[in-house]
């Protein structure tokens, strides 16, 4: 079956946005402290345009090859083989990555709404509501994220504002962190950008382009989605630091969940507004996953010359599902997360990089004007 | 067929989805709304329940631990304004149970030991700990009040003088729960300009920055009815080390910019004459700048504010009020200079004033300091700049 290209430009960016807005996030205050304490935005700055670096990769490629898929390229670029080993070493590396984020979804859930649900149940719910969602055609995945956005935008902008008024500028400074050397920012910048977030907003491009109404809605898409979440993003670690200090920003799991459950609305409309907001993670987990098991899918299609990514969405379930169920407990989880994303990075950096560099040598795919 | 299967696999998402798990019936809870922590100093062991009984038990800091519980009477406590006539007080709507542990959670165990129903921490409202434990540390209360996913950061914390049980036993008359007039008693004195923000939110961030230190407010039974916010209980690390009296806390609130104003000083202007003037907006910079290579810190506070009352004297003038105004910012000066004297001989940075040095002086800092241990040391001979202007913007409705 032909898949229809008509995704436009803000489709793009707001899938961008939703795959990346995710439960990650809600950690990375703890980690941005844990590696430069007050220095937490400048180095979430620093992830985030390593990340930008990697968007900026990825669209270049796709704008070489805006018909072919990722895989169906490096296949012309670097042949047959060596691009099949890569193609599988994504696959696994995304299997990983989704089954992980799933199972730290379900281990916030259950620690603050389900605390007697069984893990394989909250895992297994996210997942098979996933897979299904995945039956569509990604232009179809495309409108089920241009439906959820404002959904994700508003709170999210609400939150910020109302979270603003108790920031103390005292703990946002210094903006360079105390006792920290270089190193110490490119350590934590690259932690920030192997966090998953990164890697689905990245290899999402390959998923999108190939079904772009045009190589420049994909690029400008790509490219305004990556900056609007990463601005987001460091707004939301900006008041969570600036509420917290750096130091207190190091002790929850998730900083900005307890952020969320601090805020009140003004006049006491309504005295807890957590649930609401736990209902706003619950969204966003799922289109970050979403994303995610489309990436799965659509490469593990792609690479075994199947027709259409379909076939594999309920193939793929038990594979996630076993990475996500593998850790024992949260800290074991924290470690395999860190562990895969920063191998992850030479996925989806250095390997797309690799590609462009050969595919500029051996003159292949369409020339830049 | 293929609907078939479809309608399987969606009979099967029902079941999963429902949530059954934790399907949890209002009146199968026992809501805890306060809870009080005292030092139990009898050496009588409690219940071996989690714990054979042996002497060798592993026991907190602070010793054996006392917990008393105020819980809710499940279909006692009317939802919106009470209807008047009918109603019990508050021996019918709380339940006061008590339970000793050799820690936190212990303790707690304990308490669920001699309970039909599920403790629920979700509602909790105050957690009071008397000054005996304050004083010995929070240290392991801290973390068990962190680690709880069900106690929320907008609980207030809060130290009582003598016995923290006797504030659950108080019965006020305003109010059926005595733990939701109480927290609506802090609510309201934050709303007035009378005490700091510091829920235990606030406190916590206090207690982890390495140049700031925790406050929380201090409360007194009086003659076993109603309770007194008698002050703000100041922390060295994870212990009390002071509490400023309740007139303090004004010029503590001027200082940390707490709004809106509210808080009145009795201004003497001479032998028989004197004004009450109330602040209304706090207004205050805080500077910090490295003078012969040691940290000084410029308070630059300013207090509007109004003349609610006067003795054998007339208000008619400009004249008279800047007078006011030039003896009031001298009073100012001089509480707010020796509040900051006060706790820097406890070494309790209140004010954090060792977070303007940490992000205004960073090289120093990076030198110098580092730790709060020894940002404390630093701040106990810290050179502290007060400047102060009031103005007066109203005097009541009287012409003289």
């Amino acid at each position: 079956m032909r898949e229809p290209r008509q995704i436009t430009a803000s489709q793009t960016m707001m899938s961008i946005f939703n795959s990346m807005i995710g439960i990650s996030i809600l950690g990375l205050p703890r980690i941005a402290s844990e590696h430069v304490n007050s220095g937490a935005v400048l180095v979430t700055i620093i992830g985030l345009g390593i990340m930008m670096i990697g968007m900026g990769i990825m669209t270049l490629l796709g704008y070489r090859f805006p018909k072919t898929s990722f895989i169906q390229f490096s296949k012309q670029i670097i042949g047959k083989k060596l691009s099949f080993l890569f193609g599988l070493f994504i696959l696994v590396f995304f299997i990983l990555l989704i089954g992980f984020i799933t199972r730290e979804f379900s281990f916030m859930l259950s620690s603050f709404l389900y605390p007697d649900t069984p893990m394989i149940v909250l895992v297994g719910a996210m997942l098979i509501i996933v897979a299904i969602a995945t039956r569509n055609d990604i232009t179809t995945i495309s409108y089920i994220h241009f439906f959820y956005f404002p959904f994700l935008l508003i709170p999210l902008l609400l939150l910020i504002v109302l979270a603003l008024e108790n920031v103390d500028i005292r703990y946002v400074k210094p903006f360079l962190g105390n006792g920290n050397t270089f190193s110490d920012f490119l350590q934590g910048g690259l932690t920030i950008a192997a966090f998953p977030f990164v890697h689905i907003g990245i290899f999402l491009l390959t998923v999108l382009t190939p079904h772009t109404h045009s190589p420049k809605n994909a690029i400008r898409g790509s490219l305004l989605g990556g900056l609007f979440s990463s601005l987001l993003i460091i707004l939301t670690l900006f008041v969570t630091i600036g509420v917290f200090g750096s130091m207190e920003a190091k002790s929850p799991l998730w900083p900005l969940y307890v952020l969320t459950r601090m805020v009140q609305l003004p006049l006491e409309l309504l005295e807890r507004l957590d649930i609401l907001f736990l209902g706003i993670w619950v969204l966003s987990a799922f289109t970050t996953i979403l994303s995610g098991y489309l990436i799965i899918i659509y490469t593990g299609s792609q690479l075994f010359n199947l027709k259409s990514h379909r076939v594999l969405s309920y193939i793929a379930l038990p594979l996630v599902f076993g990475a996500a169920m593998y850790p024992q407990n949260i800290f074991h989880l924290f470690e395999l997360i860190e562990l895969v994303g920063k191998w992850g990075l030479i996925i989806t950096m250095i390997y797309p990089l690799f590609l462009l560099f050969i595919a500029l040598i051996r003159k292949k795919g369409k020339v830049m004007k | 067929m293929k609907h078939a299967a479809k309608s399987v696999l969606l009979v099967i998402l029902v079941l999963l989805m429902a949530g059954c798990w934790d399907r949890m019936e209002i009146e199968e809870r026992a809501t805890i709304l306060g809870l009080s922590i005292d030092l139990h100093d009898e050496e009588t062991s409690d219940e071996p329940i989690n714990h054979p009984n042996s002497d060798n038990i592993p026991t907190s800091e602070i010793g054996m631990v006392k917990i008393t519980a105020q819980l809710a009477v499940p279909g006692q406590i009317p939802l919106g304004p009470s209807q008047g006539g009918g109603g019990g007080g508050p021996e019918d709507t709380v339940w006061v149970v008590k339970a000793i542990g050799h820690s936190m959670d212990d303790a707690i165990s304990n308490l669920q030991q001699q309970l039909g129903s599920t403790l629920f921490l979700g509602h909790l409202k105050i957690i009071i700990i008397s000054k005996e434990v304050a004083e010995k540390g929070i240290k392991e209360i801290s973390d068990y009040i962190k680690r709880h996913p069900e106690i929320r950061r907008d609980t207030w914390l809060l130290v009582n003088g003598k016995m923290a049980e006797e504030t659950l036993k108080i019965a006020p008359k305003l109010e059926r729960v005595p733990v939701l007039y109480l927290s609506g008693m802090l609510d309201n004195a934050i709303k007035m300009g009378k005490f700091p923000k510091g829920k235990v939110g606030e406190f916590w961030v206090g207690l982890e920055n390495l140049g700031q230190d925790g406050y929380l407010p201090y409360i007194t039974v009086e003659e076993k009815e109603h309770i007194q916010i008698s002050g703000l209980a100041y922390f060295k690390d994870m212990k009390m080390v002071g509490n400023l009296e309740p007139y303090q806390i004004a010029y503590f609130n001027g200082i940390t910019e707490q709004n809106p104003g509210g808080s009145k000083a009795l201004v003497k202007l001479s032998e028989d004459e004197s004004v009450m003037f109330q602040s209304t907006v706090r207004k205050s910079k805080i500077k910090a700048t490295l003078k012969d290579g040691r940290p000084h810190i410029k308070v630059n506070l300013k207090v509007i504010g109004n003349i609610v009352e006067k003795r054998n004297m007339t208000i008619d003038s400009q004249e008279v009020s800047q007078k006011i105004e030039k003896i009031t910012e001298g009073l100012i000066k001089e509480q707010c200079e020796q509040l900051i004297k006060e706790t820097q001989e406890k070494q309790s940075d209140i004010f954090g004033f060792g977070e303007y040095v940490r992000g205004s002086l960073r090289s120093y800092w990076d030198t110098e300091v580092r730790t709060a241990e020894k940002w404390r040391e630093v701040y106990k001979n810290l050179s502290v700049d007060v400047e102060t202007q009031v103005e007066i913007k109203e005097a009541g409705i009287r012409s003289k």
